[in-house]
């Protein structure tokens, strides 16, 4: 089938479609039989050697997009120095990067070069607004784990050493391993590398989205909004930025997707786009657990709904009767075809051969949530509330609004989408088979309230809004946006999408997350701090690396990464270490729990009797009053293991001590 | 060009409407080659020059395999500019990826020669691969020959989209913004050390039994730091080091005899104080709990 015919048949007005391929002229009826010309054969045709300032307008938003990371710059040294204006500056400085950039790709007329110019500029605008909030190392919870097992593999020149922060880390190394690549042939730091790694990992996430946008929509404009709607998802802006295996893991899953459709309409290269298929999904399964497992979901229903479509009655699919009998079953025969398979077969082999422990770290995850939303559903349990911290902090009444208002905004805005995919894009089975998956989204905001189940149903917000993004970019634009040189509606839909941006941001994290700003107690990022990094430095250098230790959640990311130390928790060792620390005093249960986990130092925090816990708990789940602690810890039982005969007080530095306990616990 | 040119056209046809000249090379394939032997050459002659690695390092993780390989594999027109460097970054990243597993099984592993050896060679091949066949295409053998030709000619005739001064002018200053933001961020970090703090320890020296200590004080306060440490053996003074001057980021280390184990039980004590330019007495030293830092050792 031609891709004219679908150019004319499938998405969009004659406007758009001209719009996007600037010198042709479609008629809006489907083009008839009769002119064969492919896409690729148009693109040829329309394009000069040279196009004097092709980017468009691109250059003033690039300039627009300088200045509100500068102003959210302004936004984070406020909220380090507690300034008033923090906030302000921050949400300045966001909305001056994404505003004009919305307004822009709102427009019909705007191309497709610079539409791609635009939504790139965005995607790295908004993951260097994540890079200057640490500029110097990384701090958020996750990199710590992945940080160690990069440098693991710089250490060992292998792969698959043992990672105490997060044990799977290690079996899913495809970030690490690129990572590692750069920083062995440069010479540079983890940092640097992993930074400028995950700036390309972005670029090619963005690029991605948009192409696989396109074959789905076949429109630019579509696609542009809906990697502009992706944006906006909780998870974007920060959490997918951060050095983790999911921030190199999606952008393979999007290039694999992309790969995977776009080797159906390109006959002259479908030799390299399936190479880049096969690539792309053999490297996708060693990155992340969830990611591939997502990526096969998809593929599973993608190929589900092709064949739903195949078997459909003659008519069913709506396509107009004017296409060949060609170019309908080209439009009714799009499916993944055999990567199901290799995706599939290649994910069971790495999780039965080489990531078996993946099974024990995502099943409490996943019961936990259900069995909980379970509960809360009986009334056994009080539904958590939202907003909220563990320490009592509640977000300010402007924040909870845009949370919920993010929320209801999609969920008013998916039925246009879903109603308008059904009546035109019925016959190609990616579309529906996007529009199949956004009906998930409604599914996942129960489990937001759940202790156990929140997490989970934020991390599917990154898969979830590859459909949600593709149905409410297909309303907007088809719905809403349609009319040419409107303004108006433009800035409607900006203001409507900046919310829902801005409400992701605020649900995907929280303001002390967000924000930088001084120490708080088991505050993930807000907790990392130079006492707790030149006590780990302290461990490596005087005291040596691999040596088993206790300590709280923070002291663990920092000990166990910076320091090389072996950190052990209960969720790896089933030790419950956590109740040797709340005791008052050290008891023969105390001693004997830490007997059983072979354990050489203790490391204390006095800091923890300072405030309660952000994230609920002060050392790991199962401790004492997880997630439901009132008070702070009480400072005797931090202090307990002063005087007590065969523990060495090594290390003082104000808050932290270290106690060596070999001597008691028998360990080496 | 003009715009409404008929669009029912064959490649060829179109490519030769294109009016772009053949070109005989193609300056990315020659760029990925030049990294793919350059970052090889300065990890086994040993550059230590952070930017000079890194400026080879990392197009050669990054784009350079999957340009080449993209261009033996994808030859067609069909595939060009935003397509094309996301297909390049794309394999580039997966190439690395798949590369890594590889050498892990190798006895040498993933150091930088074997890394850089490996994804050198791997573009290397990729593009020898793509030159042979640009060749082959570009050879005349009749209608497919043309044919031939008029593809390789449409795979160079992506468009070169120039900025006006005015464009060039906003980028840079973008850029430069960029730059400084960077530079704000780094500073407005740096400065949340405001609280200075200092680290005490107390370990055994080595010798088993122990009969020596190592002490060490460091200092990350915000100035110039003067500390008393005083070493107690079973409460009474072992002994005192009174003028330890620290400016921060110093490290004072001591060693220190403590009496040989005779199976009887004994405490080592050791306190720092903040002099901070004050004479301390004998009292204040036996003072705990006006000590700034503690260790402590039991036998």
């Amino acid at each position: 089938m031609s891709d004219a015919f679908r150019l004319a048949a499938m998405p969009g007005n004659a406007a758009e479609r001209t719009a996007h391929h600037p010198g042709v002229r479609l008629p809006s009826p489907p083009l008839p039989a009769a002119q064969p010309a492919t896409l690729d054969e148009i693109e040829t045709t329309k394009l000069p050697a040279v196009v004097a300032d092709g980017w468009g307008r691109l250059p003033l938003f690039a300039v627009s997009a300088a200045l509100g990371s500068l102003v959210v710059t302004l936004g984070y040294h406020g909220g380090r120095i507690e300034a008033w204006w923090a906030d302000l500056a921050f949400w300045g400085g966001v909305l001056l990067l994404f505003l004009p950039i919305t307004c822009r790709l709102a427009i019909a007329e705007t191309p497709r070069q610079e539409r791609i110019g635009l939504i790139s500029l965005l995607g790295l605008g908004l993951y260097l607004n994540k890079i200057l909030h640490s500029p110097l190392a990384f701090t958020f919870h996750d990199e710590f784990a992945h940080w160690r097992t990069t440098a693991d593999i710089l250490r060992t020149d292998h792969l698959f050493g043992a990672n105490p922060i997060i044990p799977v880390s290690a079996l899913y190394p495809s970030l690490h391993v690129v990572t590692a690549a750069l920083a062995d042939i440069s010479g540079s730091t983890i940092f640097l590398a992993g930074v400028l790694v995950l700036a390309v990992a972005r670029l090619l996430f963005v690029l991605a989205l948009f192409l696989f946008f396109e074959q789905a929509g076949r429109s630019a404009r579509i696609a542009s909004l809906a990697t502009l709607l992706y944006m906006a998802n909780p998870n974007f802006s920060f959490f997918d930025a951060q050095f983790a295996y999911e921030s190199i893991a999606l952008p393979f899953a999007m290039f694999a997707m992309y790969a995977a459709t776009r080797q159906q309409t390109v006959p002259d290269n479908r030799f390299g786009l399936t190479l880049a298929v096969l690539l792309a999904v053999a490297a996708v399964v060693p990155a992340h657990h969830l990611t591939a497992y997502a990526l096969v979901a998809f593929l599973v229903l993608w190929m589900a709904t092709a064949v739903y479509v195949r078997l459909a009655p003659s008519g069913w699919t709506g396509l107009p009767s004017v296409l060949s009998s060609q170019a309908r079953s080209a439009i009714e025969h799009r499916g993944p075809s055999g990567i199901v398979l290799l995706a599939l077969v290649i994910s069971l082999a790495w999780l039965v051969y080489v990531a078996g422990l993946t099974v024990g770290y995502l099943t409490p995850v996943v019961w936990g949530g259900i069995s909980e939303l379970i509960r809360l559903i009986a009334g056994e349990v009080i539904a958590r509330e939202l907003f909220r911290d563990y320490s009592g902090q509640l977000a300010p009444i402007w924040e909870r609004l845009a949370g919920f208002a993010s929320v209801i905004f999609i969920l008013l805005g998916l039925p246009f989408g879903l109603i308008r995919i059904w009546r035109r894009y019925r016959a190609d089975s990616l579309a529906l088979s996007l529009a199949v998956g956004a009906l998930a989204y409604p599914a996942s905001l129960g489990l937001r309230f759940t202790h156990f189940g929140a997490e989970a149903s934020n991390r599917t917000s990154e898969f979830l809004f590859v459909p949600i993004a593709f149905v409410l970019a297909v309303a907007a634009a088809e719905l809403w946006l349609h009319r040419p040189r409107s303004l108006m509606r433009p800035a409607i839909f900006a203001s409507w999408a900046a919310i829902i941006f801005a409400g992701g941001i605020i649900v995907g994290m929280p303001r002390w997350a967000r924000m930088p700003g001084p120490y708080l107690v088991s505050a993930d990022t807000r907790s990392i701090e130079p006492k707790g990094i030149a006590a780990a430095n302290w461990m490596r250098t005087e005291v040596g690396t691999g040596n088993r230790i206790a300590m709280d959640r923070i002291n663990g990311l920092l000990m166990g990464s910076l320091g090389g130390q072996t950190t052990v928790r209960y969720s790896y060792e089933g030790l419950g270490l956590a109740w040797v620390f709340f005791p008052p005093k050290l008891g023969q249960t105390e001693i004997e729990l830490l007997q059983s986990g072979r354990i050489q130092y203790v490391l204390v925090d006095h800091r923890l009797s300072s405030q309660l816990p952000v994230v609920g708990i002060y050392y790991e789940m199962g401790e004492p009053d997880t997630y439901g602690h009132i008070v702070p810890m009480d400072p005797a039982a931090i202090m307990k293991f002063d005087g007590v005969a065969g523990i060495q007080r090594i290390f003082d530095n104000g808050d932290i001590v270290i106690y060596d306990v070999g001597a008691l616990t028998n360990a080496p | 060009m003009r715009r409404d040119e008929p669009t029912g056209h064959s490649a060829a046809t179109a490519a030769a409407a294109l009016g772009t000249r053949q070109q005989s090379w193609d300056s990315g394939l020659v760029l990925a080659c030049a990294v793919a032997m350059l970052a090889p050459l300065a990890v086994i002659l040993g550059v230590t020059e952070p930017a000079i690695r890194l400026a080879v390092g990392f197009p050669l993780v990054a784009l350079a395999p999957g340009y080449a390989l993209m261009a033996t594999t994808c030859p067609g027109p069909s595939v060009w500019g935003a397509e094309r460097l996301a297909l390049s970054i794309g394999t580039s990243l997966t190439v690395a990826v798949l590369t890594g597993l590889l050498l892990h099984w190798t006895p040498w592993g993933l150091q930088a020669v074997s890394w850089s050896v490996a994804l050198g060679g791997v573009t290397l091949a990729a593009a020898a691969c793509a030159i042979l066949q640009r060749r082959w295409r570009a050879a005349p053998a009749g209608a497919a020959g043309t044919t031939r030709h008029a593809i390789h000619t449409a795979t160079h005739r992506a468009p070169v989209l120039r900025l006006g001064i005015g464009s060039s002018f906003l980028l840079a200053a973008a850029a430069l913004i960029v730059v400084g933001t960077v530079y704000l961020a780094r500073l407005s970090t740096n400065s949340r050390t405001a609280v200075g703090f200092t680290q005490v320890w107390m370990l055994p020296a080595g010798d088993v039994p122990a009969t020596t200590v190592r002490l060490g004080v460091s200092s990350h306060e915000q100035a110039e730091t003067q500390y008393i440490l005083r070493l107690d053996v079973d409460g009474s003074p072992l002994q005192t080091w009174s003028s330890i001057v620290l400016a921060p980021g110093q490290t004072w280390e001591a060693t220190a005899a403590i009496p040989a184990d005779d199976g009887t039980p004994m405490v080592a004590e050791a306190r720092l104080y903040r002099a901070d330019g004050q004479a301390m007495s004998d009292e204040d030293l036996s003072d705990r709990s006006g000590a700034y830092r503690r260790v402590m050792m039991h036998r």
